[in-house]
């Protein structure tokens, strides 16, 4: 049987005219857990950002495959990020957006919905919403409160990374990457974060976690740990290629 | 051509002034609040909204006396080709109030609000949304005189413009010599949904007082890629994203609507404008 979710060959991307990727190959299967790690500006969120659809960068070169629950095979370059997200995608943004005068109990459910649509369910009611809303603000620890305010707006850094985890609870992708979430959490947050993410995790779903700390895939342990360098995935590993990343540094790959 | 002359009164029969809806129809309208009522009405100016196209003038005088105050809210809503010049002639008494939202929702539409405070302590609050499509043209134009000290207004406008409509806000305020210890704010945004839409605008204080508090500013933008990609990875369509902050945007003035089942009414028309 095919394990396949993710399958990337050679992809190279540009912005500006600047090549940032120049030729990832990376396979993702199913129950995997993959770390992604490298130095700022290595390119880590630009190939997060191409994955979910953003249409900022440009693909040059090299193809994505992406297998949906269902089994259909996908050509994810040609499709639109809310698609994606529809296929089971999920990108955990390293530095959500605030969306001032939108709650976030408006978005939440005009996205559950619109996923249960494209699936041809019915809207949730508002107390079916609402129950399952609960259960996942639980997950991360988050209270109510939450629901009524404007997305992201004024939340903390850590809050902010704890709403990614709740939106990816609620929309339950089948592949989630997972772009510095650990970034900006103090020791309880992460412990919750990664204990959600743990939560979730089944055999027929996968995450890729982008850190540099090996401090989190204490908690989220990987299968594989991949170092990406100036746009090259330069080394593939197990995971004690993160610690042996973090007491060396990066400085054997120039 | 008739006038009309409304002298309202809290009543026995209207304890909750709401009730007084005036349509407005070419007439010469005045409204009259006499001191110490405390009066709330809408006005409607849909008259022409089914006819194939109208040129409708209208003046409406409005006076609040001493500490008096109205709520007044004006919804704007014919049809594409409709014209409808409105002069609004107001003045402020000794810590009169007033609070007046006017909603554009469809017809071309120009606004003309001459206001005076003359008064000490008249509080003037003047918020307004205009939606724009098609070939509409939406004018507001405002000369707000701050005749006496110690009164506040505070003008916030804000429009939505699609398809090839065009808008413009021309807001002079001006604080005379005497009129010490005023606050006058004056905003105007405007969110361009379509690349032909265009929205003008120009705020402007003008001031002869030296104790004042006093602030301006304008902005037209668009809707934000950065949000629209956020909402869009989440599953949301990009129709429905551009929704969701265009009733963002337009949920600053609705909510100013003290009376809820107006708010509900109109944030449901604004709701089927976007959606359009
Ligand atoms: N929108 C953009 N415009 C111009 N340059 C960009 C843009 N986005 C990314 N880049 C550049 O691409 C390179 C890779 O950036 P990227 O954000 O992918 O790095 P990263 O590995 O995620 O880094 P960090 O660890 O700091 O988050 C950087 O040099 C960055 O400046
Ligand atoms: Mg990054």
């Amino acid at each position: 049987m095919d394990n396949k979710l993710l399958e990337i060959k050679n992809l190279h991307v540009s912005i500006d005219n600047r090549e940032i990727l120049k030729g990832i190959d990376l396979t993702i299967n199913k129950g995997e857990v993959h770390a992604i790690m490298g130095r700022n500006g290595s390119g880590k969120s630009t190939l997060s950002a191409v994955i979910a659809g953003n249409e900022n960068y440009t693909v040059t070169q090299g193809s994505v495959t992406f297998t949906s629950p269902d089994g259909v095979s996908h050509d994810l370059l040609k499709m639109s990020p809310e698609e994606r997200s529809w296929a089971g995608l999920f990108l955990g943004f390293q530095y959500p957006i605030e969306i001032p005068g939108v709650t976030n109990v408006n978005f939440m459910k005009t996205a559950v919905n619109e996923h249960r649509k494209q699936r041809g369910l019915p809207p949730l009611s508002a107390a079916e919403y609402l129950k399952m809303m609960r259960e996942k603000l639980s997950v991360v620890q988050m209270d109510t409160s939450f629901a009524q305010r404007g997305v992201n707006v004024g939340f903390s850094g850590g809050e902010k990374k704890r709403n990614e985890i709740f939106q990816m609870a609620m929309l339950n992708p089948s592949l989630a990457f997972l772009d510095e979430t650990d970034s900006g959490l103090d020791v309880d947050a992460l412990r919750i974060v990664a204990t959600g993410v743990n939560k979730l995790k089944t055999p027929e779903n996968a995450f890729v976690v982008i850190t540099h700390y090996q401090r989190l895939l204490d908690y989220i342990v990987p299968d594989v740990v991949h170092v990406l360098y100036k746009g090259k995935i330069v080394k593939t590993g197990g995971k004690e290629l993160a610690g042996e990343i973090e007491s060396r540094g990066y400085e054997e790959f120039e | 051509m008739s006038d009309n002359h409304y002298i309202i009164k809290k009543s026995e029969q209207h304890p909750h002034i709401s009730e007084c809806d005036i349509t407005l129809d070419g007439n010469f309208s005045s409204v009259l609040v006499p001191a110490t009522e405390e009066i709330s009405l809408t006005l409607w100016v849909d008259a022409n909204q089914e006819k194939e196209c109208c040129n409708t003038k209208d003046q409406i005088e409005i006076v609040v006396e001493q500490d008096a105050s109205l709520k007044m809210v004006v919804v704007q809503n014919e049809n594409e080709q409709s014209k409808h010049n409105t002069l609004f002639n107001i003045e402020l008494k000794r810590n009169a109030s007033l609070l007046m939202s006017i909603f554009t929702i469809n017809g071309n539409v120009n606004n003309k609000i001459e206001a005076i405070l003359t008064e000490e302590g008249a509080d003037f609050e003047l918020n307004s949304l205009y939606l724009g499509d098609g070939e509409r043209i939406i004018n507001n134009d405002i000369n707000l005189l701050h005749k006496s000290g110690g009164c506040k207004s505070n003008q916030l406008f804000k429009g939505i413009l699609g398809g090839n409509s065009k808008s413009s806000f021309i807001g002079d305020v001006v604080v005379e010599r005497d009129a010490q210890k005023t606050e006058a704010y004056q905003a105007n945004k405007n969110l361009l949904i379509s690349d032909s839409a265009k929205a003008i605008s120009k705020p402007e204080l003008i001031i002869y007082a030296d104790d004042v508090k006093c602030s301006h500013g304008s902005t037209i933008g668009t809707l934000g890629t950065e949000e629209l990609f956020y909402m869009r990875s989440r599953g949301i369509t990009l129709k429905q994203a551009q929704i969701l902050q265009q009733q963002a945007f337009a949920a600053e003035v609705l909510n100013k609507i003290e009376d809820m089942d107006l708010r509900e009414k109109l944030t449901v028309m604004v709701e089927e404008f976007l959606e359009k």
